[in-house]
């Protein structure tokens, strides 16, 4: 059942029935949806109607992935402008980059790849939010920031903005560990997972008291505790390099031996899972790094050393659901990538169909292709002499940054 | 669905009769792709010869085309024959004026052609995405019915989507 047809009982637009029209705007970008709105008075209410509708901003989301025309997959990535910037750790955080890779589903055309590169300035938000020291997390299109006790959801496709209500953690003197944000499938829900530690100076020590942890949703647009950390963890490795996968979050963790703390959004348990049992492992000098590799957990793995050609081992998770109290995860030796030619590059993610996102030593961002093993270089991004700091895999969705009963009115 | 289940069943034909009187002869495991005759199928049971007076011939055989191509490919499905599929459902759909495209979208609506119906609506879609407000109003033959004043308002409001 077309659902403005429901709504607007015998209303037409055009030639074309609503249903059908439904159907055509399930497939368009944001802007042009927008843009849209312009054309009649009925493709006006029609379109108002549809980016406020749940039902519709799914399916949306859905056919993102789906599209055999124009079919794209897009990083995001927020670029360090070494031109503006001397100090290399003052992060230009309000300049991010959306990089999208235009996908053929054409054989003869594999060897063509076409790629554009849009920039996106964060729509400044009311509050001081220091941009450029902000944990950033993203999720269907909607980005969330985090600085301090100010945490700001934002859509960049639509424009929406919004600053959300204080964490119920926060402390004068407060160490945030991690802010991410992901979708709850079954709960239909979004919802924000932040750790934090409260630190204290005595005798001129400085000192941290025991993670806690808080979730916020977006559903009843507020935050609560979460109690049950199994293991204290100091420190995380690297900043954004967790994943998240089928409603679970996942972050490496360097400790006196290495391992991965993951959370279930959906039972709000924390976790802790062993990584593969592999010669490399125990070695010191080696690279961890997690990704999600059709739906599944995945690790990169590699040894550290910087001048050999070396090949990237990539394990997938197999099953954790009936995993023990120590954790131990059947994991999967799936492939293993070997040396490229032009020398090592940095695995980040991967894109759909089959592809891999990888970073060369000079920044630039390369284009790997699992099946056909060609490499393309990505040069837009090099030609600003930029390094992206993070990127992700980024959606142009409808997703509303509104959150309780998301009655509250789009694109103010 | 395997090879051996097609051999043990028989081969139901069923006949489809167009609007202008061209009928066709189809497979049941093609036709029932189409969710308004498989609804048919289901409910009627015996009738082999269905009408279908919103359909012109030269649409039905069309969609027919396509009913045929998915119902095979379906038997054999791997992720390397959805690629497979996807590459001929683009062809499919490549060189279509946009009068047929039309015709073509309201008889896979009609008929309940989810898949199809998705294929050619992004077909559309892909077709407009660009595309400026008054090339929409021409293409889908609107006439802008605000107010002096209304459309200035949306678009000063959008103009991020107009840049």
């Amino acid at each position: 059942m077309p659902l403005f047809r429901k709504a607007f009982m015998g209303r037409r637009c055009s030639d074309l029935p609503e249903d059908v029209l439904e159907e055509i705007f399930s497939w368009l970008p944001p802007e042009s949806l927008v843009r849209f709105k312009c054309v009649s008075k009925s493709w006006y209410a029609l379109i108002n109607f549809l980016i406020k509708n749940l039902e519709f901003v799914n399916k949306h989301l859905r056919n993102i992935d789906k599209k055999i025309f124009s079919s794209t997959y897009s990083v995001f990535s927020c670029l360090t402008d070494l031109s503006h910037c001397r100090n290399i750790s003052l992060l230009h955080r309000d300049m991010f980059k959306s990089l999208t890779v235009f996908h053929e589903h054409d054989y003869n055309k594999s060897h063509h790849l076409n790629y554009v590169s849009e920039d996106f300035r964060l729509p400044t938000p009311v509050c001081n939010l220091y941009l450029y020291a902000a944990l950033s997390s993203h999720c269907n299109g909607i980005i969330c920031l985090a600085s301090g006790s100010t945490l700001v959801l934002c859509n960049p496709a639509t424009k929406e903005v919004r600053v959300l209500p204080r964490p119920c953690l926060s402390f004068d003197d407060l160490w945030v560990q991690q802010v991410v944000f992901g979708y709850d499938s079954r709960a239909n829900d979004y919802k924000i997972v932040r750790l934090v530690r409260k630190r204290f100076i005595r005798d001129q020590m400085e000192y941290y008291l025991k993670s806690r942890a808080e979730m916020y949703s977006m559903g009843i647009d507020s935050w609560r505790e979460i109690n049950g950390i199994p293991v204290e963890i100091d420190s995380f490795a690297d900043i954004g390099k967790e994943v998240f996968c089928n409603g679970v979050f996942y972050w490496p963790v360097r400790a006196r031996n290495e391992f991965i703390f993951s959370f279930d959004l959906f039972d709000e348990e924390f976790n802790i899972i062993s990584l593969p049992n592999n010669p490399l492992v125990s070695q010191r000098d080696h690279v961890t790094k997690l990704a999600v590799w059709n739906e599944s957990l995945a690790l990169f793995l590699y040894p550290a050393e910087s001048e050999v050609p070396k090949s990237i081992e990539v394990w997938v998770m197999d099953d954790c659901s009936d995993h023990d109290s120590k954790g131990s995860c059947s994991w999967i030796n799936k492939f293993v990538i070997e040396p490229l030619v032009g020398g090592f590059a940095t695995p980040l993610t991967f894109l759909k169909n089959y592809k891999l996102l990888m970073q060369a030593t000079d920044g630039g961002l390369i284009l790997y292709d699992l099946r056909s093993q060609m490499l393309h270089k990505l040069t837009i991004v090099q030609a600003v002499s930029s390094i992206p700091v993070w990127e992700f895999s980024y959606v142009k969705s409808l997703v509303s940054v509104q959150g309780g009963s998301r009655s509250i009115s789009f694109m103010k | 669905m395997s090879s051996s289940s097609t051999t043990t069943t028989t081969t139901r034909l069923l006949m489809l009769k167009a609007s202008d009187g061209v009928t066709f002869e189809v497979e049941e495991a093609v036709a029932t792709k189409l969710g308004a005759i498989n609804n048919m199928v289901e409910e009627e049971g015996s009738e082999d010869l269905i009408c279908l007076p919103n359909v012109n011939g030269k649409f039905l055989g069309m969609v027919l085309e396509w009913c045929k191509k998915h119902a095979n490919n379906n038997t054999n499905s791997d992720k390397g024959n959805d690629e497979v599929n996807k590459w001929w459902d683009k062809e499919f759909v490549m060189d279509l004026d946009q009068n047929t495209l039309y015709h073509l979208l309201m008889a896979a609506d009609y008929l309940s052609g989810t898949e199809l119906v998705d294929l050619l609506t992004e077909k559309v879609a892909s077709m407009i995405r660009g595309k400026k407000v008054e090339e929409i109003r021409e293409t889908f033959k609107i006439k802008s019915d605000f107010l002096p004043g209304q459309e200035e308002e949306i678009r000063k409001k959008n103009s991020w989507a107009f840049e």
